[in-house]
């Protein structure tokens, strides 16, 4: 008896003595990594967090040595909060900033390091609009969906005012004939609000202004002062926008909404037009009926000679960015590869009904038609988004304000002007290392 | 008390400890960051010559000093809700719980009240058409020249009942036979108040202007950020908020410190001479 | 010094005003400041209990039913309850410091004598008034460098910056009018200090200390402007730095945030319905000299 049992002991022993060598050993072979992930997309992209915390998942399944820890950022202060985190070199391992601007500050800021030292070309070419982030020869970042910014509008509104749904104005002139009718019918033509932090202002410079320019590059005369607003190329298109909003065009409380409620507008019905995502979109299509939307593209504004004028505005609006202070940064990469794998790409598209930016994606899955559409415009031509190509100070404190002094009618565009010139001053004053930064990156070429 | 020469030291260290991290260090940082800019090792005016150059540092400079203009307003408004309430005719201290309760209110969830409110087809504009007064649905929030005017009614609803309560709280505690004389002599009523009752309220009502200026110069952040932010355009921008959009949105250290150094160098002045009004007020007395 | 006597039911005096005219007006402006008080907390509140349908169709009237759709996707729409939790530990624990370091101060300053003390005092008066928005930028700047930022620690040593000289002045004054031979007899009976504090200064003080916790918690609860900067993260934010957030950029929801508002503002109700005296003792304790 005692034998057997002492015989059992060692065996035991011995067994456990085996198990724990193993254990260390593989842990030796592949060492435990875990990358922490600030995570935004479902603003853009409801359903956006499901799908990453199962990307995560699958992906520890497949490298159980590797977990990602996704931390979804909130809308109004994911910028802010990661540059504080670059600030002190910690923080997340990935991370996701709107792009261009804010990728490239981190850039320049040496908080993260470029992506295509850590993916292959052979890769990185099956990606859509990585050119938003290209600096120095390299990508600084990511992208994963893509954006779009149609003119929605409302098909039965279109009817009572005795408006051919199919056919939607192409361009500016169509478009204020056909605001006009609407107005005699009743309809309140387009909707928005300016309101707090609304990005109205520099969304119509994004879809408007750009008819101007030849390239994003151009942008730069206006930022370094070698030309200003007097000059049409940067200034017609606030005669535009004026018009709009002097003859009535727009939702009378325009300036006493927030964005939210101006989105709001378009579900209830209450307005014909309005600028929207593709994430927008689908709520619209829910809320007033698919049969009723109609996708059409910012109209052409005549007098606009620019060769970007026939570009459509759609972006990979976030971009995601290994942190130069990551310990792991190969295999962060890989992580970023996974999410571009065929099959997750697929399932982002199902989940959340955007376009994924990858040029393998199975675009025979898009069966709903407002997708189709959306796809369709989304692919259509070269995309520029020119909010991505100015300094944050000339957005929120130059064309935030712009617009809502012209939409609250208490000024013209040679007032904007002025604010906006003054901006542009203090920035340059006060950002030189900025106004470098701009000159070396736009200037090339 | 017997002083054992260590125990108040030990007694006092925890706070001055805070103290010194919380006021002695951003005082003289703010100092510091105001005169230097990225890049240069030399002092450098140039964040003073931005601010000063910058016509929306003095808009919000502007906007402050107007907001000034609700000090005497609520004041007013205080004394004279106040003075009623200490006539405690029934239900007086219900009453005064009421006129209180906003004080307590977070400006937060308020400042998004009233902004549900105030929309140009909310639920005052929309009362006011349907009453026949059209007219004045104007639109609060939207309008460049309405929007400051706008978000003073917030703060004069919030900041009145703390009036109310300062004045009621002395009157409360003033003898008796200082009120009944004067009726027993045949004052009437507004006689009563204007010259037996006010004046005792003096030193009161000093220390709540006192208050309350320097409330309206640098603690009025709340409000803005959460009814307007600024806008429409930069008709109802403050300092407070000048400060936050240099140092989170033009990211620029030098110039937010540049704009503190000038607020505090403003509330230093400002407390000064008022310290020094008093006294003279008092050694007038 | 804390004396005023506020709960007069029982004072009966000769109304001055007896006049029926005079009563009318008394009554229609108290009844007027009480119904503008009232009214925008009243539709707060009630525009919380509607689905949004019926807040469009019906935005004053009341809730009839109440329902709670509203609260239930405010819920869902942010971590509410994890902000609300944020928004107590952080005054909890403010609270819980501030006390703490304001009853050993103010014995020190009201009973004991050191070198500084009055200019002590003077340094106390003064940061009473200095505008706190100053000290945000290099505090920011050190928080982040070492790593403190998005940290409950961040913002309660803000927060105790900016009440401890309030509080020590309201508690030194008070701790002035407790009688020096008691303190003198407790330590001949060989009381340490520390323990005449606790067992003899705080029980007494009781009524100024609880004033003292209401006010601050209130000024703590409804502070913005530091809980933004410093409390980033979901996992750190306030209730009201929630709020900003809800909102929202991409839809609406107006009797949502109305709800998330109420559940933020609810606290603050519920202490000032039970808490009143305090508040008012403590607000009018600091003026009247």
């Amino acid at each position: 008896m005692h034998l057997q049992l002492k015989r059992l002991l060692v065996i035991s022993l011995l067994f456990l003595v085996i198990i724990s060598a193993v254990n260390s050993q593989s842990q030796a072979a592949s060492p435990k990594v875990k990358l922490t992930y600030w995570w935004w997309a479902e603003g853009d992209a409801p359903g956006a967090d499901k799908w990453m915390l199962e990307t995560a998942k699958l992906y520890n399944k497949l490298h159980p040595n590797v977990t990602i820890e996704v931390v979804p950022q909130s809308t109004d202060t994911f910028i802010a909060s990661f540059q504080t985190a670059a600030q002190a070199k910690s923080g997340p391992d990935i991370a996701c900033q709107w792009a261009t601007i804010p990728v490239l500050s981190q850039a320049w800021a040496g908080a993260i390091v470029p992506i295509s030292d850590y993916i292959p070309k052979t890769e990185l070419k099956h990606w859509l609009n990585l050119d938003e982030n290209l600096y120095g020869g390299k990508i600084w970042g990511g992208s994963l969906y893509m954006i779009g910014v149609p003119l929605v509008y409302n098909k039965a509104l279109f009817k009572k005012a005795g408006l051919n749904p199919e056919k939607p104005p192409i361009t500016w002139d169509e478009f204020l004939d056909y605001c006009a009718k609407l107005k005699k019918a009743g309809i309140i033509p387009i909707g928005g609000g300016t309101k707090g932090d609304s990005n109205l202002g520099p969304w119509m410079f994004s879809v408007l202004n750009m008819q101007y320019l030849d390239s994003p590059n151009d942008i730069l005369k206006l930022l370094t002062g070698e030309a200003d607003f007097s000059n049409p190329k940067y200034g017609d298109w606030y005669n535009k926008f004026y018009e709009l909003c002097n003859k009535g065009y727009y939702n009378d409380d325009i300036a006493s909404l927030d964005w939210g409620q101006g989105v709001d507008l378009f579900s209830r019905g209450k307005v014909a037009f309005e600028w929207a995502t593709d994430g927008n979109i689908l709520q619209y299509a829910k809320d007033i009926g698919p049969e009723n939307i109609g996708l059409t593209r910012t109209p052409t504004i005549a007098n606009a000679k620019g060769k970007l004028k026939n570009c459509y505005n759609t972006t990979q609006s976030t971009s995601q960015m290994i942190t130069s202070w990551c310990k792991d940064k190969k295999v962060a990469a890989n992580f970023l590869m996974f999410m571009h794998s065929p099959e997750r790409m697929n399932a982002w598209y199902l989940q959340t009904m955007t376009i994924p930016a990858d040029d393998r994606f199975n675009q025979k899955l898009i069966t709903d038609p407002i997708m189709k559409h959306i796809y369709a415009l989304n692919t259509s031509s070269k995309n520029v988004w020119m909010e991505n190509y100015i300094p944050t100070q000339l957005d929120t404190n130059g064309y935030r304000p712009a617009g809502q002094i012209i939409t609250s009618g208490s000024g013209k565009p040679a007032d904007v002007y002025e604010i906006l010139e003054r901006t542009l001053k203090l920035w340059r004053m006060g950002k030189p290392d900025e106004l470098a930064r701009f000159k070396g990156w736009l200037g090339r070429d | 008390m017997k002083s054992h020469s260590a125990t108040p030291y030990l007694f006092i260290f925890p706070t001055m400890a805070v103290i010194a991290l919380i006021f002695a260090y951003p005082i003289c940082e703010i100092f510091r960051l105001s005169l230097i800019v990225p890049g240069s090792a030399k002092i450098s005016f140039s964040n003073f010559q931005f601010i000063f150059s910058d016509s929306v540092f003095w808009t919000s400079l502007k906007h402050n000093l107007s907001l000034l203009i609700l000090v005497p307003i609520i004041l007013v408004l205080a004394l004279i809700i106040g003075i009623f309430l200490y006539e405690r005719v029934k239900g007086w201290l219900f009453h005064r719980s009421m006129v209180f309760l906003p004080y307590v209110m977070p400006i937060a969830v308020m400042g998004i009240t009233f902004s549900y409110l105030y929309q140009y087809n909310g639920l005052l504009n929309n009362f006011l058409r349907s009453v026949g007064l059209g007219q004045f649905a104007l639109n609060w929030l939207g309008n460049q020249n309405l929007v400051l005017p706008t978000i003073m009614t917030v703060i004069i609803w919030q900041q009145t009942g703390f009036g109310v309560i300062l004045f009621l709280a002395r009157l409360l505690s003033l003898p008796v036979e200082v009120t009944e004389a004067a009726t027993v002599d045949g004052v009437n009523w507004f006689q009563r108040n204007l010259y037996i009752i006010l004046p005792q309220l003096k030193s009161i009502i000093i220390f709540f202007t006192v208050n309350e200026a320097i409330s309206m110069l640098t603690w009025v952040f709340s409000y803005v950020y959460v009814i307007s932010a600024g806008g429409p355009g930069f008709s109802s921008y403050v300092l407070e908020l000048y400060l936050w959009q240099a140092a989170f949105s033009l990211r620029s250290p030098g110039v937010a410190s540049a704009i503190a150094v000038f607020l505090l160098l403003a509330a230093v002045i400002l407390v000064i001479l008022s310290f020094r009004y008093i006294g003279r007020e008092e050694d007038a007395l | 010094m804390n004396s005023t006597p506020l709960d007069l039911k029982h004072q009966s005096r000769k109304r001055q005003f007896g006049s029926f005219l005079g009563k009318i007006i008394t009554h229609i402006i108290l009844w007027s400041s009480s119904l503008l008080a009232l009214f925008p907390i009243y539709f707060m509140i009630s525009a919380s209990f509607k689905s949004r349908a019926n807040f469009l169709a019906n935005p004053i009237g009341l809730p009839l039913p109440p329902q709670l759709i509203s609260y239930g996707l405010a819920f869902a729409r942010g971590p509410v309850l994890r902000w609300f939790l944020n928004s107590s530990i952080i005054t909890v624990g403010t609270l819980l410091i501030s006390v703490f370091f304001s009853c050993l101060a103010a014995y020190a300053i009201a009973k004991m004598q050191f070198f500084g003390k009055n200019s002590m005092l003077k340094l106390l008066i003064a940061l009473m008034i200095l505008p706190p928005v100053v000290l945000i930028v290099p505090l920011f700047i050190l928080m982040t460098n070492i790593h403190l930022i998005n940290t409950y620690w961040s913002a309660i040593i803000m927060y105790l910056g900016i009440l401890l000289p309030f509080s020590i002045y309201l508690l030194s004054s008070f701790f002035r009018t407790i009688s020096d031979e008691l303190i003198e007899a407790a330590y001949i009976d060989g009381c340490t200090t520390f323990q005449i504090l606790w067992k003899i200064m705080v029980p007494l003080s009781i009524n100024a200390i609880l004033t003292l916790v209401v006010v601050n918690m209130v000024w703590v609860w409804n502070e913005l402007i530091i809980a933004l900067v410093f409390l980033q993260s979901d996992e750190v934010r306030t209730i009201m730095g929630g709020l900003t957030l809800l909102k929202g950029r991409y839809f609406v929801n107006e009797p949502m945030v109305l709800a998330a508002g109420t559940i933020a503002a609810l606290p603050m109700i519920l202490v000032y319905l039970f808490g009143q005296r305090y508040l008012v003792r403590g607000l009018t304790a600091g003026s009247i000299k």
